[in-house]
């Protein structure tokens, strides 16, 4: 018994490590934020900063800004901040669950569908000849849930009811909905819809607004913590069905569920800011390098590096040239190398 | 208080595996599962477990049906340790173990202190406390194997079912994840139902055997008793050899066809 007890002191010890290294990439994360508020064309010095800061509740009570400073900071650098790192986040942490539950470290929440649908609907809504501001938004969030659930109502007609299922259900779904966006890029008015729907689909964060911005919010927060406090479970799916099974894991329904919040979750961003390429990738390997595989602490800490990456990187997009530059390429220009020396340098057998 | 396993009947794509199985596990006991390779063992201790349903037939733990227990529950009732598991994440040993404390936490919880010291006690009696910290993707077959049962312990269930649990280890290794098991049921009265391929390991640890033969149970019964020379025909489709080392235990060989004998010298 004495033995045990010695233990105990040493598995504590390993919970700190793990909270300590969440708690320092929340403050690096917190520097980023606020450093990113000040670069761009129009620079704010730290002083300005700190005082739009302060000035925040005042604004949120109805204070209109006025002078320069104040309408870049509220109405532009704050909403877009707000939106980056959190479209970054969500993608890393849905990344994360979407590699346990399908226990294959090249899974992306892209695998059943929903990027493809989301794609298909916005551009969809490009072509409409309606006015509505925000049908753009509306359709690609509706028929990236709309391809998700045929993905998984097209799984279950299936005999086989395991994990590959369903990962050919999305290939198959995400095809058609390639297809039919190659479709709607055909008839599209080569001058003016077709560039729309290109730039739609390389993503950005320019379309940030606070209206944008609370949707996201209020919509995603509660599935964040719905996910981290469902972790224990991410940790046992991701042992594979016949293990979770016998541990007592309803594993269809539980997986039904992790993954039907996770692309609700997937189809609200991308709805926003298009088609971000490689965060939910890269991301989730960063963060198993520096923590581990316990979701009990990848999940959290993936939607902090996740964030701060995707705010370093749009902060490159929008400085680097005088016109912005579409996310998914510089996502993809840094994640790749980033990623390759990661594989390359990794000493130990991690996946 | 006893598993009982009635007219149990499964197949792969319409061709009969197992037609009617009918046996009974108690508790205290190691029970023997041995068959050639593929007549059905790994399938029908996956159908014991809850993993696989049968087709028909009835499996009974505790007086209450199977398809009447829930997942979590029939967890805390039947622990099952798979034959080899291949597995994508790095978890530390510590963390695989303590996975085994599942059926007894909610949606939302987590494991607490008391749970990592139940899983820590596992380790313990299973011998590998020295393993805990390390990467469960690095170890031996034979460690692996080991820190399988030491989750099933952790689960605390009163029926552990393991699929060949001595199919990847070497000749002492063999010995001593057995001798752990009949440590452990000893210890803490549970119902082990194993499936071996060495007639001699099962005569040696288990109390009980179960043979299975296209599909059905040959023979059932004492260990001792079951194994004659005729049931291990059948059930091997081979010529085989009973015969008695000291104190009068048995020994069982495979009988060499003779031009195959003439051809080795």
């Amino acid at each position: 018994m004495k033995k045990i007890v010695a233990e105990k002191a040493n598995e504590d010890g390993k919970n700190l490590v793990g909270t300590t290294k969440i708690l320092i990439s929340l403050l690096i994360f917190c520097i980023i934020f606020i450093l990113s508020l000040m670069v761009g064309r129009y620079r704010l010095t730290p002083v300005q900063i700190l005082y739009l800061i302060k000035e925040i509740p005042k604004y949120i009570w109805g204070h209109n800004a006025v002078t320069p400073p104040e309408l870049i900071f509220y109405r532009v650098r704050l909403p877009r901040a707000i939106l980056a790192s959190t479209v970054g986040a969500v993608l890393s942490i849905t990344g994360v669950l979407f590699q346990g539950i399908f226990k294959n470290p090249l899974a992306s929440p892209s695998i059943l569908g929903v990027t493809s649908g989301c794609c298909f609907g916005a551009a969809l809504g490009i072509l409409l000849p309606t006015q509505y501001p925000y049908i753009v938004q509306i359709l690609a969030f509706v028929f990236g849930i709309i391809s998700v659930l045929l993905t998984y109502s097209m799984a279950k007609i299936g005999k086989n009811q395991g994990v590959i299922m369903l990962v050919l259900a999305g290939m198959v779904i995400s095809s058609f909905f390639s297809a039919a966006l190659s479709f709607l890029k055909y008839v599209a008015d080569p001058y003016e819809q077709l560039p729309a729907i290109v730039f739609w689909m390389m993503g950005g964060f320019h379309r940030s607004n606070w209206t944008n911005v609370s949707i996201l919010l209020i919509s995603v927060i509660p599935c964040v913590i719905l996910l981290i406090s469902m972790s224990w479970q991410v940790n046992i799916i991701s042992l594979g069905d016949e293990d979770a099974k016998s541990l007592g894991i309803n594993v269809k329904k539980i997986r039904f569920i992790l993954l039907i919040i996770a692309s609700f979750m997937v189809a609200s961003c991308v709805s926003v800011s298009g088609t971000i390429s490689w965060v939910a990738l890269v991301i989730p390997h960063i963060t198993r390098l520096i923590i581990g595989s316990n979701h009990r602490y990848t999940l959290p800490l993936s939607f902090i590096i996740g964030g701060s990456f995707t705010l370093v990187i749009d902060n490159i997009a929008r400085t680097l040239t005088t016109s912005e530059i579409p996310i998914s390429i510089l996502t993809a220009a840094v994640g790749a190398p980033v990623f390759g020396y990661l594989l390359l340098m990794k000493k130990e057998n991690l996946w | 208080m006893a598993i009982k396993i009635q007219n149990i009947r499964f197949g792969y794509e319409g061709s009969a595996l197992l037609k009617d199985c009918s046996f009974n596990i108690g508790k205290g006991k190691i029970y023997s599962l041995l068959g050639g390779n593929g007549c059905g063992k790994t399938t029908l201790i996956k159908i014991i477990g809850g993993v696989l349903k049968a087709e028909s037939g009835n499996i009974i733990i505790d007086d209450r049906e199977i398809g009447k227990i829930k997942t979590k529950e029939l967890a805390r009732k039947i622990a099952y340790v798979p034959q080899e598991h291949i597995s994508s994440f790095p978890y530390s040993v510590l963390e695989i173990v303590v996975m085994g404390r599942n059926p007894y936490l909610g949606m939302f919880s987590r494991p607490s202190v008391k749970d990592y010291n139940i899983a820590k006690e596992a380790l313990n009696l299973v011998g590998i406390c020295s393993l805990k910290d390390r990467n469960y993707m690095n170890l031996s077959g034979g460690e692996k194997q080991l820190v399988f049962i030491a989750r099933a312990i952790a689960q605390e269930a009163k029926y552990i079912l393991l699929d060949e649990p001595t199919a990847n280890l070497d000749f002492k290794n063999q010995y001593k994840v057995l001798n752990i098991i009949s440590k452990i049921v000893s210890e803490r009265k549970i119902g082990v139902l194993i499936s071996l391929h060495d007639p001699n390991l099962a005569l040696t640890f288990s109390d009980y055997g179960i043979m299975i033969k296209d599909g059905s149970v040959l023979a059932n019964g004492n260990m001792d008793d079951i194994l004659t020379n005729q049931n291990l025909r059948l059930l091997y489709d081979a010529e085989v050899n009973v015969s008695y080392l000291d104190k009068g235990r048995k020994f069982i060989s495979i009988v060499q066809e003779k031009e195959e004998y003439m051809m080795i010298v």
